[in-house]
């Protein structure tokens, strides 16, 4: 089941962010206003960015934005931001639309999120739905459809 | 020596080595391999002797040295190129 991981109110669409910082910030927004994470795991994700690159953008047009479980995590939640202008994580790097934050407590509890995101992203027809999708209600139903 | 366990690894070990044991599971059955664990973790909690093969990302190949067992993919997400890979490993046993 999808619906313990991720909220319809955690789908977003949002027209564009300024650089890639902003991108992080905006897809961590929700998760620690609703108290999911801490300020402490963004800045985890910052602090891994520097040293090891955006290991998180998994290809083109996906970003699967967390950091360990070790610092700032208290429940397993996602959110999904879908930018209608892309964002690059490296100069060289992919196209990024679709912004996919993971907030794992442990190394399963958010299996049926990440079965979704495999689901979508091996099926060209699929990400085509989400990047085209006119709403976080329509962005939750790709995400339930496919977990 | 028979392949039957193996390990995905990420720097985190918990998003891209979770969908690539997803896709190596996916791969294993397509081509028909029983018999073989799958599991996913992060770099630092690895050591040699965890698994009979290891899949990582060629970002972290040359944190991999110690580990001649290994699948090394370009792309993350590809089920033809996991696929592919874990077929001539397979074949080779």
């Amino acid at each position: 089941m999808l619906s313990y991981l991720l909220k319809e109110e955690n789908c977003f669409i949002k027209e564009s962010v300024k650089d890639w910082k902003e991108a992080i910030h905006v897809a961590c927004e929700s998760m620690i206003e609703q108290g999911y994470c801490t300020q402490e795991y963004e800045k985890a994700i910052f602090d891994s960015t520097e040293q090891y690159g955006p290991y998180y953008v998994l290809c083109e047009n996906l970003a699967l934005i967390h950091a360990s479980n070790h610092s700032g995590v208290n429940e397993t939640q996602m959110a999904v931001t879908l930018l209608k202008n892309p964002i690059k994580f490296t100069q060289d790097g992919y196209d990024v639309r679709i912004l996919v934050t993971l907030v794992a407590k442990d190394k399963e509890s958010h299996m049926a999120g990440i079965v979704a995101v495999s689901n979508i992203f091996s099926d060209e027809k699929k990400i085509q739905t989400l990047l085209d999708a006119k709403d976080g209600k329509e962005i939750y139903r790709i995400f339930s459809e496919n977990s | 020596m028979a392949i039957r366990s193996i390990m995905c690894c990420c720097g985190q070990g918990l998003g891209s080595s979770m969908i690539v044991s997803m896709n190596v599971e996916k791969a294993l059955k397509n081509l028909g391999i029983t018999g073989v664990s799958v599991d996913h973790t992060s770099l630092n909690e690895i050591s040699p002797d965890l698994a009979d093969l290891f899949v990582v990302g060629f970002d972290l190949a040359p944190q991999m040295t110690a580990y001649p067992n290994k699948i090394v993919l370009n792309q993350l997400m590809d089920m033809n190129e996991i696929t592919t890979k874990l077929k001539e490993v397979f074949d080779k046993q």
